[in-house]
């Protein structure tokens, strides 16, 4: 099930939340339990009782760790980590793993591993994550465990959050977890409502116009392209990925703080990063976060005694971190590309940057995304060298395709909201859509437009039968 | 303060399950959507279904398509990319320029983009000769309707973007071509709808419909009467026009691409004259037995009574797929009849729209020319 349909927004969504509403105070987290279960179970109906299991195991797992002590403590850590890594490895990459070994062996001529390829559950690697920094942080004594099983159920599958992020964090929201009456509020709600339907609007109006076109372009063959056509392709995926992904925490930041959560915000205007470092403090927030609180820092992070060994770090990481968005070889190397420019940052670009001053650097730092997101984007490294050398083949032939009068205008407001987030005028009225509370007057005004953009979105969707989520995938 | 707040809150949620409520109690009549398409029926749960993952997306299709308040959403969803982007949500629609409204395979039937073969033209004119020769043994006609496509009669308004590949060698201009002089009896309604063209009082073509319009049908309908009459030398009822109703408001298939967008607001459309036809009811006037076979083009002539008043049979082979014979109950047409099909006629109209020169008599040449060869 995904937020933006109608099954989600007519029926889902205003059922689960009359009846959590109107449930007493002891029996909501159950409801939100159950939902989520429900929420999950609708994309993978097998799937969830593996999940289920792992929880149960977890859960006493990381009991144990926290009532021991010493080697102990350690092992039981190792256990967990090794169990949701596993899983991960499984059900992630053993098509992956198998089809590469399979295809070494094969220049050997001989056989291949037997394989049945194994369906992909979705959001496994959110809640992964979720699950590893709940041992680690307990592990770690930031915050006790839950007490009970049904509270750590809910931390792992909250359904806002479950399949595509933010990636929420044990100590982040442990507490609230347990007890979040005052966050219950009527401004909450609302605030978290409109923010719900900011998102909802991204993802129907600006990504899905913008991926249509993007998709277009990219099942043709790139050899057949000219320049223009492989850099409006590019373009409008870049932004498609953004406000497709951006919109979707939005949906979950707004429907958990209905619920009285308070979720870590996600993006922060990422393409007015100046360099690739600055990009990755403003793109997956919560995943860079991750990265660097669970991996980067216990690999040594920065107070590491040599740069070579720093630089080994950062490109382990960033390769991970391709990794971790999809098995195959593409993901890795738009993790290797991201990490080298992270790399360059630290021993050139940086201070290079600084000399060309800030729009320049922008935009250079817009065009290695944009490079990286072609990566991200085709199936093989054949793809994607292909379309690349297309964007710099400077071929102005002419290419017969039109874009409708929707796909500029929308590409032109994705622009206009992607870029001007760089003026304080407009971060400024950001921070007042988003986090000030409002009054009567603004809530009346506020309401007004998100009804009429809630409506224009579900006359979208049910118009329409191209409704995909990019970040299903992963 | 709060409380109009949470009374506010309240009505959002209640407003998010008005389309559940309308599903349950039908509180609002919503216009339903025009056109073809698909409603999936609810699936039926089971838990094989539900765990083999086949339920839930069958569920949320069929929820979609089945909310009764779909067709005001699809039509808010519709009006916004027209009135906004100038964009239809019709299948194959496009929209031209000063807003007519074209099928896009007509367009590139005009513009011959649509792959012309002339060889297999060529072949085609042969065979329809020797279907027409055998038919004329029999006493029988043969009577070949070249009709205009809209993009054809409307070429000023088809949008640039596909004329940047220039106009190639059409369907049409084979025809023109190969067909004078090679004895087979047709009427070029395509080059007499464009001589006519800002010399009728009315358009012949509608701006927001794909078929001719009643105006138009009505010309067309007059010459495959007067050749009738005076090539064939069949002395059938003949038509006047009695008056022309101008209404506000365009009727029939006029608006049929415009219905086919389902918008909220009507576009504004051409002033359409819609003529009230006297048939001829002399009794000494011969209605012969007349087989047609073309597209829907032909609805419009049956519409005016073409079928009833001019000729006996009233039969309509539509696409030679289905028969329709009065009273116009459906069939599907019989190839293994056809011998006895053709017996029964006095002559067999091939009707056949631009989009559709490729494949004039879709199939009934061939299947004609078969048994003749056949020494039927």
């Amino acid at each position: 099930m995904v937020f933006s349909s109608s099954l989600f927004l007519l029926y889902f969504f205003p059922l689960f939340l009359i009846i959590y509403y109107l449930a007493d105070v002891k029996y909501k987290n159950n409801i939100a339990l159950f939902a989520s279960i429900l929420f999950f179970s609708w994309g993978a109906p097998l799937f969830i009782f593996v999940v289920l299991g792992s929880i149960l195991i977890d859960f006493f797992l990381v009991q144990k760790i926290y009532s021991s002590e010493g080697k102990m403590r350690k092992q039981l850590l190792f256990l967990s980590v090794l169990l949701n890594l596993g899983l991960l490895a499984y059900f992630k990459y053993s098509n992956f793993f198998v089809e590469n070994i399979n295809a070494l062996v094969a220049n050997w001529c001989a056989h291949g591993i037997a394989w049945t390829s194994i369906a992909l559950p979705i959001g496994i690697s959110f809640f992964t994550f979720k699950k590893l920094s709940y041992c680690i942080d307990v592990y770690r004594n930031t915050h006790k465990p839950f007490t009970k099983i049904t509270d750590y159920g809910l931390f792992i599958l909250l359904f806002p959050e479950l399949i595509a992020g933010p990636i929420v964090r044990f100590n982040e929201i442990a507490d609230q977890i347990v007890d979040r009456k005052n966050q219950e509020t009527i401004d909450n709600k609302l605030l978290g409502l409109f923010r719900f339907v900011i998102g909802l609007s991204k993802k129907v109006l600006i990504a899905n116009v913008l991926g249509a076109e993007a998709d277009k372009i990219f099942a043709l063959d790139a050899n057949t392209l000219n320049t223009p056509v492989a850099w409006i392709g590019i373009l409008a995926y870049t932004f498609q990925i953004y406000f497709d992904f951006s919109g979707y925490s939005d949906m979950a930041i707004g429907i958990a703080r209905m619920i009285g959560f308070k979720f870590p915000e996600n993006f922060d205007n990422p393409y007015i990063s100046q360099s690739i470092t600055e990009f990755w403090r403003r793109w997956h927030i919560t995943l860079g976060r991750w990265m660097r609180d669970y991996l980067y820092i216990p690999l040594g992070g920065n107070k590491v005694k040599s740069k070579a060994r720093l630089y080994f770090n950062l490109g382990l990481v960033f390769l991970l971190s391709g990794l971790w968005h999809g098995a195959s070889w593409n993901f890795i190397v738009w993790g290797c590309f991201h990490g080298l420019f992270l790399i360059a940052d630290r021993v050139f670009l940086l201070s290079f940057y600084e000399k060309i001053g800030r729009i320049p650097s922008t935009i250079i730092t817009f065009i290695v995304v944009m490079i990286g997101w072609v990566f991200f984007k085709t199936e093989t490294l054949t793809q994607a060298t292909a379309f690349i050398k297309k964007m710099f083949s400077f071929d102005f032939s002419s290419y017969n395709i039109y874009f409708e009068m929707n796909f500029w205008t929308m590409l032109f407001l994705a622009i206009l909201f992607s870029f001007t987030g760089g003026f304080a005028r407009v971060v400024r009225m950001q921070e007042n859509v988003l986090f000030l509370e409002y009054s009567l007057r603004r809530v009346l005004i506020t309401s007004v437009i998100c009804v009429m953009l809630f409506i224009i979105c579900e006359a979208a969707i049910t118009s329409s039968g191209f409704n995909p989520f990019i970040y299903y995938r992963f | 303060m709060d409380k109009v707040k949470k009374y506010l809150f309240a009505l959002l949620l209640i407003g998010l399950l008005i389309p559940a409520i309308q599903n349950r109690i039908k509180f609002m009549n919503v216009k339903p959507l025009y056109g073809s398409f698909n409603v999936e029926a609810l699936p039926k749960y089971s838990w094989s279904s539900w765990f083999l993952g086949t339920f839930q997306p069958a569920l949320e299709v069929a929820l979609d398509q089945n909310m009764l308040i779909r067709p005001a959403f699809v039509r808010l969803n519709n009006q916004l990319n027209y009135s906004l982007f100038n964009l239809a949500n019709a299948k194959s629609v496009v929209i031209g320029k000063e807003g007519y409204l074209f099928e896009e395979g007509y367009i590139n039937s005009y513009l011959g983009h649509d792959g012309v073969n002339e060889g297999a033209i060529k072949l085609k004119i042969e065979k329809a000769k020797y279907v027409q020769r055998e038919l004329e043994k029999r006493g029988k006609h043969l009577l070949i309707l070249l009709v205009p496509g809209k993009a054809s009669y409307y070429s000023e308004y088809i949008p640039d973007r596909y004329l940047s590949e220039g106009k190639k060698t059409s369907y049409y201009d084979l025809f023109s071509k190969h067909l004078p002089g090679s004895g087979l009896n047709y009427i070029d309604l395509k080059g007499y709808f464009l001589k006519m063209k800002n010399k009728t009082p009315f358009p012949l073509y509608p701006k927001q419909g794909v078929h001719w319009s009643s105006y138009g049908a009505t010309l067309a309908m007059d010459s495959i009467i007067n050749y009738i009459k005076y090539d064939f030398k069949i002395d059938v009822p003949t038509m006047t026009i009695n008056e022309i109703d101008t209404p506000i408001e365009t009727r029939d298939s006029d608006y049929d691409i415009g219905d086919g967008m389902n918008l909220i607001l009507k576009m504004s459309h051409n002033q359409m004259g819609y003529p009230k036809i006297k048939f001829d009811t002399d009794t000494n006037k011969i209605r012969p037995n007349v087989l047609t076979i073309g597209d829907s083009h032909f609805w419009t002539l049956i519409g005016f009574g073409l079928n009833k008043n001019v000729f006996k049979n009233n039969a309509f082979w539509y696409y030679n797929k289905i028969a329709y014979v009065a009273p116009y109950k459906e069939a599907p047409v019989n190839p293994y009849n056809l011998r006895k099909e053709i017996d029964s006629q006095d002559i067999i109209i091939l009707l056949q729209t631009e989009v559709y020169y490729n494949n004039i008599g879709m199939g009934f040449i061939e299947s004609a020319y078969s048994l003749y060869k056949n020494n039927w």
